[in-house]
């Protein structure tokens, strides 16, 4: 989700009108935007919808909530003669580009900094870190059409953006810091962006020339390019930029991209058309809403629409490249009536609720050990190689994750005696005799998820029969038989351990905890314990 | 040692029956149908006979010789009857009144308890009520004023306690619980909710990925699923990727997980544990609760979307008043968040909701409308159980544990 930081009195000039910040709030909510924090006039805004990027800045913010107040909106590009030839050279390092020029702006440092904001996120968030899109905005009074994206000759010196030194492609990405840091999007063929007298414009994706890829206040007319490895994305970023500074007050001229036999004009400002059934649309809706008030619900979210013989056609502007279908049309116009003007309705589907067989074992199960006198706990399902077999003197395959953030939190739970030892571990000072018990879901290595129950206890003088006859109690009660043999395990002390047999078949552990393992969890009292498998309880036949 | 049974003590009170006889006797020639009305005559009768007292002769009781020398002294059975308390009674007189039931035998160790008589004691014992000698003894008071020492039940914790008041709401309101799974394929968790495999809507959250191996996901399915995605989001879909394993992130992917076997009209939920990546502080834990389910049927519109999740902020929530917000999610269109005024925390964001897009359920054949919808439950279970620290719900505090009534309160 996008966060935005927008300045509350820059947003009022953008919209024509002051705005208290009650109103604002509920203004933002046609926007898929919450107020998440004040800071005098500094706003900072969430932007709900990470497939509207036209909405992630105020001017964006803006250009929306003027058409749901109920403005008309005009988008009004020149085509210009500026042309862009792009060097097929390029075909497998960073093919695309799209370009437009503004003219008659007036940069404050709010549009600086607005414009700032926007390019980091569309490099960060769409651009997945400026490999799909790059933006670069220079001085257009500086550059002398025509223009060139091709690639760099060595030969080719500037000056990067804040030096005066000059330096050749290469060496920007051996040595500036820029240059390191997105040296792994460009190959041995290094794209440039050149005008007329070979004066290098920017080096995409990873920094401007210090001559004329510079703005500053007294900018006025500016080029902006937009260079990446997706076509779509590069056209849609452009077409975004040059609608902000339209919102400004600028007057944006459309360049022609000359990429062997392919032209364009870009920005791209075809329509977005999407077909749909009135019928169908009103029905999703629930709402008795006729043909007049749909076109003009749809008109607030920009559309121009027909309906003829209960079909609807809707043309969204270029820059809703979100729209696909008629669940896209239906929420815009839920939005233009506003969600708090629709009566809910209460759902009369007559079913039967129920819960699943394993969480009614598991409920019978908690009640059986809570019958005994054993407190419940809860514990993460996340854990650590060390305490799950490092501490439990123990060593079983565990279900890793491969991305940790964490270090206590680096596998998946294979046992919930872990967890349960940990528990006393903390509580020692408190009153024994201690009976803990926790029933949960562990993952064994592989794939097999697994409802456990398991119980310890800890005493003074705490011996295997007390809690053998609690395991025998609960397996009793749940309907099932169960036999003890015998076995070694390096977690219990040995002669102390068996293998809880159901149907034959091993089903859990019970004994004694290894000294060894109490050291480790720093336990200076004897614990007992068992473990269960639950769901193979359920595989096995009732007694 | 010996007691008196009932028939005993009265016998004791009022005479043996066939002394009773005996003395009616006395009095002269008695007929047989007028000795009948005296109280046990039967029994008088059969042993006043076999003592020799009596015989009858043509319908009339007489006294015999040693009837009359009985007369004047008691028999060896009334003095042992009287003397049972004493424990000085003859074996043979003893073992006649034990076949007629007058005495029972009592316990040696109990007669050491004679000496208790009139004493004050602290505890009343079995053998004082055996022995019926809690008549004749004191018993001594009790501070009951004192609660005593503390004694710690078995109880569930306050948590799962939240949970399972939430699931049996669920259930109560007719929905169906799913098989929850913690580990699942790409696939479900993502592809099938419409997140890109490349694009920044994958970028809401973060996914922890696992090395657990799951059988692969049938291509012929997914392959339905990711011309979806190449339709809409304009990419190469790429089936290897989807079979990538991780721990559920979002709870609809359960919900998306059930698409094969669902059954229509119906209502589900899950209350689902998620896991993202981030960094644990009281507000942030890497795993949580989601309650999350569908609502399945042709009649579905969007004003029932907002009715289901109207009555989950009031009926499961608590709140006073609700209010919706148009929302994103790439699954759903459209989609709202809903807030929920709640009496004690003001406006809180409960959760999210939406109609799954048709892109999301026509590659599993499901043509009718399905309602989404996920709640976020921590914050309310927090104000619940009184706890400020998120980690706090996972409490190991045994302190906690055991003097928390939460169970009593909800």
């Amino acid at each position: 989700m996008p966060k935005i930081e927008v300045s509350k009195r820059d947003l009022e000039n953008l919209l024509n009108r002051e705005l208290s910040l009650e109103e604002l709030e509920n203004l933002l909510v046609l926007a898929k935007g919450e107020l998440d924090g004040v800071d005098g006039d500094n706003l900072k805004v969430d932007i709900k919808d990470s497939n509207r990027p036209d909405l992630w800045s105020a001017e964006g913010i803006a250009r929306e909530l003027k058409l749901r107040m109920g403005e008309k909106q005009k988008i009004d590009f020149k085509d210009s003669d500026v042309v862009v030839v792009v060097d097929e050279g390029l075909k497998n390092v960073r093919p695309y580009i799209s370009c437009c020029y503004v003219t008659g702006l007036k940069f404050t440092d709010q549009i600086i900094k607005n414009l700032m904001g926007l390019q980091e996120r569309f490099h960060a968030q769409l651009g997945r870190n400026r490999e799909k899109v790059a933006i670069g905005i220079s001085n257009f009074d500086k550059v002398t059409p025509n223009l060139s994206y091709r690639v760099a000759t060595e030969d080719l010196k500037f000056p990067p953006l804040g030096y005066t030194e000059l330096m050749s492609p290469k060496q920007i990405l051996e040595k500036h810091e820029k240059g390191r840091a997105y040296k792994h999007l460009v190959s041995n063929k290094i794209p440039i962006f050149v005008d007329k007298n070979n004066q290098v414009i920017s080096m995409p994706p990873i920094i401007n020339s210090n001559n004329l890829g510079r703005i500053d206040e007294t900018t006025k007319n500016i080029l902006i390019d937009v260079t990446g490895t997706d076509e779509k994305l590069v056209d849609h970023a452009l077409l975004i930029l040059a609608l902000n500074f339209a919102e400004r007050g600028g007057k944006v001229h459309r360049v022609k991209i000359k990429s062997g036999m392919h032209e364009k004009l870009t920005p791209n400002l075809d329509k977005i058309d999407v077909e749909a059934d009135t019928n169908g649309v009103r029905q999703i809706c629930g709402i008795e809403i006729d043909d007049k008030v749909m076109l003009s619900l749809l008109e607030r979210a920009g559309c121009n629409c027909l309906i003829k013989n209960g079909k609807l056609t809707a043309a969204y502007p270029p820059y809703r490249k979100d729209v696909f279908d008629e669940r896209d049309v239906i929420e815009d116009i839920l939005i233009s009536y506003g969600y708090n003007n629709i009566i809910p309705l209460k759902i009369d589907i007559a079913t039967i609720g129920s819960e699943t067989r394993i969480q009614r074992l598991s409920s019978v199960a908690e009640e059986i050990m809570v019958g005994m006198g054993f407190q419940q706990a809860i514990s993460f399902i996340l854990s650590s190689e060390e305490k799950e077999n490092k501490m439990m003197n123990h060593s079983e395959k565990l279900c890793k994750i491969l991305n940790p953030v964490n270090q206590n939190y680096t596998v998946v739970r294979r046992s919930l005696m872990p967890n349960l030892l940990d528990l006393l571990s903390k509580n020692q000072h408190n009153e024994m005799p201690q009976k803990v018990f926790e029933v949960g879901k562990v993952v064994l290595h592989g794939d097999k998820e697994k409802f456990f129950a398991s119980a310890v206890i800890s005493n003074s003088t705490v011996n295997y029969e007390e809690i053998s006859s609690v395991l025998e109690s609960l397996v009793s009660n749940l309907g099932y038989k169960m036999k003890l043999e015998k076995t070694e395990d390096s977690r219990f002390i040995k002669g102390r351990s068996a293998k809880v047999l159901v149907d034959k078949k091993s089903a859990g552990v019970i004994g004694e905890i290894n000294p060894l393992a109490l050291e480790n969890f720093g336990l200076e009292t004897p614990v007992v314990a068992f473990e269960i498998d639950l769901e193979f309880l359920i595989g096995t036949s009732i007694q | 040692m010996y007691k008196l049974t009932e028939e005993g003590r009265n016998y004791a009170q009022n005479g043996l029956p066939e002394r009773n006889l005996l003395n009616l006797a006395s009095k002269g020639q008695i007929a047989v149908a007028e000795a009948k009305k005296l109280e046990n005559f039967s029994i008088a009768l059969q042993w006043a006979k076999k003592n020799g007292w009596i015989v009858i002769d043509k319908g009339d009781i007489n006294l015999t010789e040693s009837g009359k020398k009985a007369l004047a002294s008691h028999s060896h059975l009334e003095t042992a009857l009287k003397n049972i308390g004493t424990g000085k009674v003859l074996d043979e007189s003893a073992e006649i009144l034990l076949k007629r039931n007058l005495i029972q035998k009592i316990d040696e160790k109990l007669a050491g308890l004679e000496k208790l008589r009139g004493m004050e004691v602290i505890n009343l014992t079995p053998e004082l009520l055996k022995t019926g000698l809690w008549k004749d003894v004191k018993f001594r008071e009790y501070n009951v004023e004192w609660p005593g020492k503390k004694s710690y039940p078995g109880k569930r914790h306050p948590y799962r306690i939240f949970l399972k008041n939430l699931k049996d709401k669920l259930i109560n309101l007719g929905f169906q619980e799913m098989d929850s799974r913690l580990i699942l394929q790409d696939f479900w968790n993502c592809d099938c909710l419409f997140m890109p495999q490349t694009h920044s809507a994958r970028d809401i959250h973060e996914i922890f990925y696992v090395d657990a191996k799951l059988p692969p996901v049938d291509k012929v399915q997914a392959q339905k699923v990711g011309g979806e995605h190449e339709k809409y989001w304009g990419y190469k879909w790429d089936y290897e990727k989807s079979n990538r394993t991780l721990l559920m992130s979002q709870g609809t992917a359960l919900s998306a997980s059930h698409f094969p076997n669902l059954k229509i009209p119906g209502k589900y939920f899950s209350l689902a544990k998620v896991f993202r990546p981030d960094v644990v502080d009281a507000t942030h834990l890497l795993e949580f609760y989601q309650l999350e389910g569908i609502v399945c049927d042709k009649s579905m519109n969007f004003r029932h979307l907002l009715g289901l999740l109207k009555q989950f902020a009031i009926d499961v929530a608590g709140a006073e008043a609700v209010k919706f917000y148009p929302d994103y999610f790439p699954f759903t269109e459209p989609s709202v968040q809903i807030s929920a005024k709640h009496p004690k925390l003001g406006w809180v964001e409960l959760g999210g909701a939406g109609i799954f897009r048709k892109e999301v359920t026509r590659p599993f054949g499901i043509n009718e409308p399905i309602i989404a919808w996920g709640l976020g439950i921590d914050r309310l279970a927090m104000f619940n159980l009184g706890v400020t620290d998120i980690r706090e719900l996972y409490s190991s505090n045994l302190k906690w544990l055991r003097e928390n009534y939460y169970y009593a309160k909800d």
